[in-house]
């Protein structure tokens, strides 16, 4: 082979060299922002699930509870208006709207649960207590959904505006910055639930 | 040239043997890198941090619940138990990050139960009192232990006056509850049949059986009385990060999120 020859094999190699690292980078860094797309979605899913649970329970809630418009008008009414905020957000599926719902409705609950324990005017059922289980349980899941889902779209941002990950997201048309989920400190806190022996 | 060889022999021999301590060394580190939870003990599915509970009672929990994991395949019932101070120490201990951690259940089928403690002096006789409890669900297992089950079977178990505050009495009864919802509803087997009257006369009259790390001490004491291979048998089991337990147990894998309860004394 003559020197020109393997200069023109060399640099075809190289090349060639060049082509499958850049493919493999490619495919590499979209499958990432794959994974990452599809753990965001399956994060939101899981806080849309444990919210609906949460909204079924409130209402089940309510319905146990006699006594209490009479004495706690405005919790009455901001367990109301959580559950028409909630039901607008679901209707635009805005992520902000929801997680303003969802702070909302804790509010209700958390002040919900106070006015019980505090006014010996309201009666509830024997299906309270059980609810009252069930409520922790659903703040729980949802404190910990919100928490996966924020954790998720932290990996998500990392990736997406550190390099290379900014170059797939605007090459395959990724979102570049994803939301979190609003917490509000002590607004969203898990109700506290105490026994007696 | 003798002279020589045995020159270069030595350095390079002093090299590799500086590089296997450094690598040596790098694993243990790794080894030792410690978690803000606790690592599960070598039984798995007792964990009695407050030492609450007769080794009796630890023993016949890890056959029952092995069994059903070992036999079935998916459930894992794990108990963690702690010594608290404070209420606000309960709330330290992050249920589902110890759930997580531990990977208890296999295909999410888990139930980590959490028994909290005081100490109490009575008659000059240190006691266990329980303060609190939590049950954390693995995702699969929450339409079966649901918050309400879960709040029923603590009420008949772990707050039953006839135990009169017995942890052993308290726990057992518990997992006999526990495991038999699984059996019946579940894998559709009948109940285990018990009784706690008996299950007391069985515990008052339990021999004596030291706990695992005594076994633990006896058993590194005669791997070092065999020489080089005890050692090489010991180095072993510490290069590849395992206990002194022979036999460790581990969790299936499983993941939960947040469901249960949580209850304290008021």
């Amino acid at each position: 082979m003559k020197p020109f020859q393997l200069v023109i094999a060399g640099f075809i190699s190289v090349l060639l060299l060049l082509l499958v690292i850049l493919t493999l980078s490619l495919v590499g860094g979209y499958n990432r922002l794959v994974d990452l797309d599809e753990s965001l979605d399956a994060s939101y899913a899981q806080v849309f699930n444990r919210l609906e649970q949460r909204h079924d329970t409130i209402n089940q809630m309510v319905a146990t509870i006699s006594g209490l418009q009479e004495h706690e008008r405005e919790i009455y009414e901001l367990i109301i208006s959580a559950r028409l905020a909630y039901a607008d957000a679901i209707k635009t599926g805005d992520i902000d709207q929801l997680a303003e719902a969802d702070a909302l409705e804790s509010i209700a609950i958390s002040q919900l649960l106070v006015a019980i324990e505090d006014n010996p005017m309201i009666t509830v059922s024997s299906a309270f207590n059980g609810l009252l289980d069930t409520i922790y349980s659903m703040e729980s899941t949802l404190s910990v959904a919100r928490r996966d889902y924020n954790q998720a779209v932290l990996a998500y941002n990392q990736n997406a505006r550190r390099f290379p990950g900014l170059i797939f997201v605007s090459l395959f048309g990724f979102e570049s910055r994803v939301a979190y989920w609003k917490i509000d400190e002590g607004k969203t806190d898990v109700p506290e639930i105490s026994f007696t022996n | 040239m003798k002279e020589r060889r045995t020159f270069l022999r030595f350095p390079l021999r002093t090299k590799m043997k500086k590089g296997w301590i450094l690598i040596l060394f790098l694993v243990v580190l790794i080894g030792c890198h410690k978690s803000k939870l606790p690592e599960p003990t070598d039984s798995f599915y007792v964990n009695d941090y407050a030492d609450a509970l007769m080794p009796y009672t630890e023993r016949e929990i890890v056959g029952y619940n092995r069994y059903l994991y070992e036999v079935y395949g998916e459930i894992q019932i794990v108990y963690a138990t702690f010594l608290v101070e404070t209420p606000e120490e309960m709330e330290s201990i992050d249920k589902t990050e110890l759930f997580r951690h531990w990977k208890i259940g296999k295909n999410d089928m888990g139930l980590l139960v959490l028994l909290y403690f005081q100490k109490e002096m009575i008659e000059n006789i240190e006691s266990r009192t329980l303060v609190g409890y939590a049950f954390e669900v693995g995702y699969r297992l929450e339409p079966l232990y649901t918050p309400i089950v879960l709040s029923d079977i603590a009420d008949q178990t772990l707050l039953n006056p006839n135990h009169y505050d017995i942890a052993d009495l308290m726990v057992m009864h518990l997992n006999y509850e526990l495991l038999n919802l699984a059996y019946e509803s579940l894998y559709n087997e009948s109940p285990i049949s018990y009784d706690m009257d008996d299950y007391f006369e069985e515990l008052m009259n339990a021999p004596y059986v030291p706990d695992n790390e005594l076994w633990d001490f006896l058993w590194i004491i005669s791997l070092l009385d065999q020489g080089f291979w005890g050692y090489m048998i010991l180095g072993g089991f510490v290069l590849l990060g395992g206990s002194f337990g022979i036999m460790k147990i581990k969790g299936g894998g499983g993941s939960s999120g947040g469901a249960g309860i949580f209850k304290r004394r008021r």
